[in-house]
């Protein structure tokens, strides 16, 4: 055997070694198929108003995972797609579907009153809380979680105006921590292997 | 007689061929369901054969108002476009209205859309006649 040719095969084995190492530390933690917050922060808590002006916090369903999204009821393409995968969810979690809670909070307080958003989510699944509120306890919400979200007129639209927003989903955890964040378009099995997951 | 014959059949020939190849073929029809007063979106694949196109508009008794929209992603931000000057049909390309794309809004719905509904849409071209489509109301 050449020098050259040893080299190659040392080689070979070393990063064959590296990589059984590597899988064996990935294997002693569990896979989560969103964005993992590590460590998980204290989600930051918000108290909100739904149908007929009830107050909602968010630490009213601590001991439940809480599935929170953001978006407008006058969006017609982005925001329903996440809500029929969140009520996809919740279908196939089967008997774990009374362990979670969804949570709507608008970005658009000025169209989406506290009976308009939950009428929206009803819409979806009777079970979705949609949340809306007085603009500046809304702006700390957002700010907390990280929303960007920028009103954009469209002056020549029926619509009046639309709403920029950021789409991620997230994921609190029974101890109410921050645990897990989703990306638009998720799919619906990932979510509920991740949910399975933090329920254990 | 032959040669009328074959005249007669050159001519049907050629007339098959402009059928064929200026045509317009919509396909995967189908809304979101919505509540009145609410809003909705129309998607469907469409491709026009033999020339270019442009969807300038749609309208449909079901909503107060309908108009052609793009929603496009941003890093992770939805931002919404009114195609206020229409969607481009460029010839022999298939055009696709999908969710997190391009779609027909329907705005301030006069009724409730549930599942299995049907409703009718007709759309304005540039150049192509006005056509109108059976929508079905679906779960995406």
């Amino acid at each position: 055997m050449s020098e050259r040719r040893f080299l190659l095969v040392a080689l070979l084995i070393l990063f064959l070694l590296a990589g059984a190492i590597g899988a064996a530390i990935l294997a002693q933690r569990p896979a989560y198929r969103g964005v993992l917050y590590d460590p998980p922060q204290p989600a930051p808590d918000f108290t909100l108003l739904t149908a007929g002006g009830r107050q909602v916090s968010l630490s009213d369903f601590r001991g439940r995972v809480v599935l929170l999204f953001f978006g407008y009821t006058t969006c017609p393409d982005v925001c329903p797609t996440t809500l029929a995968i969140l009520r996809q969810v919740r279908a196939d979690l089967g008997d774990a579907a009374n362990r979670l809670q969804v949570l709507y909070v608008t970005v658009d307080p000025d169209r989406d009153t506290p009976d308009r958003v939950q009428e929206y989510v009803s819409f979806f699944d009777p079970s979705f809380i949609g949340l809306s509120g007085d603009l500046s306890v809304l702006e700390e919400t957002w700010a907390a979680y990280g929303v960007t979200r920028v009103i954009d007129p469209a002056p020549d639209s029926a619509v009046g105006y639309f709403v920029t927003h950021s789409t991620r989903l997230y994921l609190i955890d029974p101890q109410g921590r921050l645990f897990l964040s989703f990306s638009y378009g998720t799919p619906p099995e990932d979510i509920v292997h991740d949910v399975l997951e933090v329920l254990k | 007689m032959k040669k009328f014959l074959f005249a007669f059949l050159a001519l049907l020939l050629a007339s098959c061929q402009t059928a064929t190849t200026k045509s317009v073929s919509i396909s995967a029809v189908w809304a979101r369901p919505g509540l009145a007063g609410g809003n909705s979106a129309v998607y469907f694949t469409i491709e026009v054969q033999g020339y270019d196109d442009v969807l300038l508009a749609a309208s449909s008794d079901v909503a107060e108002a309908v108009e052609l929209h793009q929603t496009s992603m941003d890093d992770g931000h939805m931002h919404m476009q009114h195609m206020a000057h229409g969607i481009p049909l460029p010839n022999g390309q298939i055009v696709q209205l999908e969710p997190g794309g391009l779609h027909i809004m329907l705005i301030g719905l006069k009724q409730d859309l549930k599942v299995g509904d049907t409703f009718d849409l007709t759309l304005d071209f540039e150049k192509g006649e006005d056509l109108t489509i059976t929508v079905t109301v679906q779960e995406p």
